[in-house]
Formats: C-alpha cells, structure tokens, sequence
C-alpha cells in the first residue's frame, strides 16, 4: 500500500466475476449484478440480430423462410424471454437515474418492486400478444 | 448448552504461507459471538491466528471481517445469528484491502482517503444544522466494512470508495472551517463520485446504520448542479476551472 491511499495490489480481471456474487447481499446488490448480465445478454442479442438482418442479402424467399421459423413456439418463447430482459434492464435503468439525481434514495427498495410490477404487467400483456399472433 | 461449531479460518501471512482455510471444531454457546469463538481458537487451539479486536461493543470497528461471505462486526455478530448446531462458519479478512496476515487486513488506503476529504469526525450529539442535513454517517467508525462490501471496489482500485465519498459529502455540507476546494475536485473525478454503480451495498452492511450509497447520490446532485451552473460561467467548478 501507498502513501496516497491507493492500494498497491495488481488490478484482477478475474475479480470482475464477483460482480456476479449477490449470495447473502442485499436488494441492491442482486439489482446490479442482474443488471450486468441483462446487460451482456442484450449485447449478445445486438450481434445475433445482426446477423439475423444479413439475411436479407440472400433474397427475399430466405428471408421470408427465417421468418416463419421466427413465428415457431420455441422462438416465441424466445421473444417472451428478450422482453423481459429488456424490461428488466430498462426499468432498472430508469430507476438508477432516478436515485442518481438524488431522488428516492431512502425508497430505492420499493422504487424498484414498484418498477418490476410494472415491467411483469407489461410481460404478460407482451407474451399474450406474441402467442395470439 | 454449548454448540459445536465449524469455523473455516481464512489463513494467509504476506504471500509467504499460500491462502487456504484451516478448519477448528469450536464449542460456543450460541448467544455468545464470532469474535468470542475466534479469540476460543487463537487461546485453545492456535496462537498463531491474527486477527483485530479492541472495543467489543461496536465502536471501534477493528474486529470486522466478512462472516459467511457478508462483511460483520464479529464482536456484535451472535452465532445464532449466523450459523446452527453442527454448522459452518467461513471467517475470512475484508475485501479490497492489501491482507496483512489472516483475517488482517491494512486498511491504511482508507485512512489516507478520509484524509484527503478532511476526515469529518462528528458525533451525532453535535447539532448539525436543518434536520435534512441529518445523516447517520457522523457515527462512522472508519470499520471499512463498506468498501469491501462495494462490488466496484472490486475491480477499480483507484475508486475512492463508499466511505470516503460519503465523508466527502459530509465535509462540503458543512464544511467546519476546512478549504472544501480540493475537495470538491476530488469528488469530481472519473474514479470518485461517477463510478458508484449504486448497489446500495455499503449501506446494507455499515453497523453504524450510516448511508454511504445516500450520501454519493446527495453529492452526484451537487456535482450535477455545480456542472449545470458552470455553463453559465458561474459555481464554484467554473470558479476553480478559471483558477
Ligand atoms: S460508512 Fe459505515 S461501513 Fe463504511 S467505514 Fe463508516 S461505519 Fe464502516
């Protein structure tokens, strides 16, 4: 260790791991770390939907092939479980800025349960949507 | 009557015996403490385990470790609280601080930050002004439970940390006669105020009740108002930014 308060310790990537440790850890905690994995699920979603649209460069017929393979159950599902993860990630998005701007601070807890109530309403309406066709 | 314990100790002294847990089977009483089992162990079984204890009540903050994961006070910590009969105890040092020897850690880093923000120390029986201003942080006893708590802390060992932003904070509220300039620098920075990821856990484990997470978003305001004022050419950032 420093004189000037900082420690001396080799950064550990690996540590960046832990972030995903909300064992015994309080509401916060499993809101943060859940927002990190929603967060590198999306970002995978980005680069396989971008490959999805390359589709387009064989012509229509593969494009309309894919599709209907899009409307199967199993990729319904699918959908039903990107909806969530973007809700889930969105609306704890919303309510970070929110107690970043100082606001609700003391509420945080219920800030959030309020946000993921929300988000499941819009979940079931979404998924029933989706399955109704 | 006495439970029979498992504690799994976390065992290490400055890189030269390589980290492992040594188990000791421990009869305690369950209304009696961790730290009363680990001082059992160091008194019964093996002097040579280091750990930090003074106060036993709390104000110190030196005897705290992370008790089955989660950062503790082990002198106020009951083993009823954290484990049964027959169970398991895994007693290990802090995170996020270099490890001295066993459950030692040196938590000098922090000590030089509360430094660097002017270390306000403030009992709450100090009038402190509007009652808004009230927060339990004037009862913190610089323990560290909350940097080791902090996930960022993890992974950014230059972020200044749960407890010295909040002293930060503390010490621009009211600044008591101290040059809050440097401060407010300081808070400013990438690695200070902007890295919190607001996981609320510092406050989660702080024995002292005490807001860390609160008093960061209360300086992110500040900071927010300052910047906004500065376009303007007016604040105290525009004020140091034209010298
Ligand atoms: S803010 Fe709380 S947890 Fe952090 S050092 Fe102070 S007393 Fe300990």
């Amino acid at each position: 260790m420093t004189g000037n308060g900082q420690h001396n310790t080799a950064l550990r990537w690996g540590d960046s791991v832990r972030w995903f440790d909300a064992r015994r850890r309080g509401l916060g905690m499993w809101a943060f770390a859940l927002n990190r994995i929603t967060g590198v699920l999306l970002m995978i979603y980005l680069l396989v939907h971008f490959v999805n649209i390359s589709v387009l460069y064989l012509g229509e017929t593969a494009w309309n092939q894919l599709m209907d393979l899009f409307r199967m159950p199993p990729f319904l599902i699918f959908d039903v479980a990107l909806v969530l993860v973007l809700l889930y990630h969105g609306l704890n998005g919303i309510r970070l800025v929110i107690l970043a701007l100082d606001i609700g601070v003391a509420q945080q807890k219920r800030i959030f349960w309020g946000l993921m109530a929300f988000g499941t309403v819009v979940a079931v309406f979404t998924a029933f949507g989706l399955f109704r066709g | 009557m006495a439970w029979q314990v498992q504690f799994r100790v976390f065992r290490s002294s400055r890189g030269e015996v390589p980290a492992h847990f040594d188990p000791f089977t421990v009869e305690i009483k369950p209304d009696e403490t961790v730290l009363d089992g680990i001082e059992r162990i160091w008194a019964f079984q093996d002097r040579t385990l280091t750990f930090r204890h003074a106060c036993h009540h709390a104000s110190c903050g030196s005897c705290a470790m992370r008790v089955n994961g989660v950062e503790k006070l082990s002198c106020v910590t009951y083993i009823q609280d954290v484990t049964s009969d027959g169970g398991t105890l895994v007693v290990e040092p802090l995170r996020n601080f270099p490890i001295v020897s066993d459950l030692v850690v040196d938590v000098s880093p922090m000590f030089h930050r509360m430094h660097e923000v002017g270390m306000p120390i403030i009992r709450s029986a100090e009038p402190l002004g509007k009652p808004e201003n009230f927060n339990c942080f004037e009862n913190c006893i610089e323990c560290g439970m909350c940097v080791s708590a902090c996930p960022v802390m993890l992974t950014s060992n230059q972020y200044l940390g749960p407890a010295a932003l909040a002293a930060a904070q503390r010490t621009i509220a009211e600044p008591r006669g101290v040059d809050v300039r440097s401060i407010w620098q300081l808070a400013d920075d990438e690695n200070s105020v902007w890295r919190c990821h607001t996981a609320f856990e510092c406050g989660e484990v702080c024995p002292s009740n005490g807001d860390p997470a609160g008093a960061i978003m209360a300086l992110r305001r500040r900071l927010i108002l300052e910047r906004i004022k500065s376009l303007f050419g007016r604040g105290i950032l525009a004020r140091q930014r034209g010298g």
